[in-house]
């Protein structure tokens, strides 16, 4: 233990920037889910004290030293609230509910907040469908939609159930052409799970509306007043000028009668020679010495382009299966005997892995595969303890560790398709 | 900054002045005389306040 006092003002600092650095790397090397902007909210889950992190697709909640627990809002039926409003309840598919207490003053906003992500989350993933299906009708999409909920795989059947044939169809469009012929031989070794989960963020945040700013011209020394007058007999010329204009002749200065030059010295004192571009010195130079007033041409007021004000938005056709950083990934299981194969669909950099488990081990798996955020790395990872990057995740995170232990092969698309036979026949 | 820095069995290793930083998400206690320390942040397991105004950082593997 590390003990540290006498720190002064700093102690605030250090310690606001200590919970920052825990999040920040616990994000990374505890392989959390949550993509886009997170908010923040302290209080207790589950008895357990530590701060609640709303991100679009799911809640993650950090205490202070246990493991942190993460919850996609597709696993959330439900959230109720007590009759003191400040204590909420999570309903949560295929665990225990979740319990959520003294967020204070804040209860009501992380409410409301929960509901508000929970609803984009199920709008995101209902609009992915409805451009993937057009030719189907709302009725369709919408079973669809609950069906294959973010991260969520669903059988073949129930699918098939909705609309005939959509399995196949869907599992058409989410496989990408160069592995399409391996697919296909994965899903003819058993029974088929297709599933999508979100895995870039698609909301975009407000921009522009700056206060405008002439980029074209240096700042104007708007309401600065003159030039600092010369020393001396030049500066009692100068003031004297400006007050009746030049000793040696009225007409020249602010005082000067309409249309008969009067305005010249006005001009003169922008900057702008009325006795032509060339003769700057015979400008206000040559009145007041020491001004350092240059001339310079009348020029075309700068238009500049104003930054036009973007609202924040959420850009649904970034929602998409193809491209190089696809936002949505698609994904196979199958279960085969005592097998349960995971393959990503749009993905020809991962591997295919080979799990040991039964039919009735694929929920666990998908929703350990989605808790990890489909970082099968981490799970194929054989590295020492020193150098292994996952280290800090397989030592915190259970189903990391129930993963791995149900692992038994990864096989990269480019190696032999027979590696994935031979494990699968493997007892 | 006065830091002490104690074992997993809670035997004091360390003590002194110095100073404290953040280097690349990581906490660094720079002692006056001695070599620096650094906590990653995946290290800390637990931040404690053992008396008023004393920020522990307990550790881990501690």
């Amino acid at each position: 233990m590390l003990e540290m006092s006498e720190l002064g003002q700093m102690r605030t600092q250090l310690l606001a920037q200590l919970k920052d650095s825990r999040h920040d790397d616990a994000k990374k090397t505890l392989l959390l889910v949550g993509i886009g902007n997170p908010s923040k909210f302290k209080g207790v889950v589950n008895g357990e004290e530590g701060e609640v992190f709303l991100y679009d697709d799911a809640l993650v909640f950090m205490p202070r030293s246990k493991e942190p627990l993460q919850l996609l809002y597709s696993f959330v039926e439900g959230l109720e609230t007590d009759a003191t409003g400040y204590h909420l309840t999570l309903k949560v598919r295929g665990t225990e509910p979740i319990s959520l207490e003294r967020f204070a003053n804040r209860t009501g906003e992380l409410s409301d907040s929960l509901k508000a992500k929970i609803g984009a989350a199920r709008v995101r993933t209902s609009a992915f469908f409805s451009t993937l299906l057009p030719g189907l009708g709302p009725i369709q999409v919408r079973q669809i939609s609950a069906l294959l909920a973010d991260g969520i795989a669903c059988e073949a059947s129930a699918l098939d159930s909705v609309e005939t044939d959509i399995f196949s169809t869907l599992f058409d469009l989410a496989t990408i052409e160069p592995l399409k012929p391996l697919a296909n031989k994965l899903a003819s070794y058993g029974e088929t799970w297709l599933g999508f989960k979100q895995r870039r963020s698609v909301e975009q945040k407000a921009r522009g509306g700056e206060q405008w700013h002439d980029h074209t011209h240096g700042d104007i020394q708007d309401h600065g007043g003159l030039p600092p007058a010369p020393m001396g007999i030049g500066g009692m010329m100068m003031a004297s000028t400006i007050a009746n204009g030049p000793m040696w002749g009225s007409g020249y200065g602010f005082d000067g009668a309409f249309g008969e030059r009067g305005s010249s010295l006005a001009y003169e004192m922008l900057g702008i020679s009325m006795m032509g571009r060339s003769q700057g010195s015979q400008g206000l130079n040559s009145i007041f010495p020491g001004t350092n007033q240059t001339s310079h041409e009348i020029v075309q007021r700068a238009i500049p382009a104003l930054n036009p004000l973007t609202l924040a938005k959420t850009n649904y056709e970034k929602l998409r299966l193809d491209g190089k950083r696809p936002a949505i990934l698609s994904f196979l299981i199958v279960a085969s005997g005592t097998k349960i194969i995971y393959r990503p669909l749009n993905d020809a950099l991962d591997p295919t892995i080979v799990f040991t488990g039964s039919r009735s081990d694929v929920g666990a798996i998908n929703r350990g595969l989605a808790l990890i955020d489909f970082d099968v790395d981490a799970i194929s990872d054989d590295s020492n303890r020193a150098t292994s990057r996952f280290q800090t995740a397989i030592e915190r995170i259970s189903i990391l560790r129930q993963l791995r232990a149900t692992y038994q092969i990864a096989v990269l698309p480019s190696e032999p398709d027979a590696r994935v036979e031979e494990a699968i026949k493997t007892p | 900054m006065h830091f002490r820095l104690f074992d997993s069995k809670g035997s004091l290793v360390d003590e002194g002045a110095g100073s404290v930083k953040f280097v690349a998400g990581a906490i660094v206690v720079v002692p006056e005389m001695g070599e620096p320390m650094t906590i990653r942040p995946n290290a800390i397991g637990n931040i404690t306040e053992p008396a008023p105004f004393v920020v522990g950082i307990v550790q881990n593997d501690s």
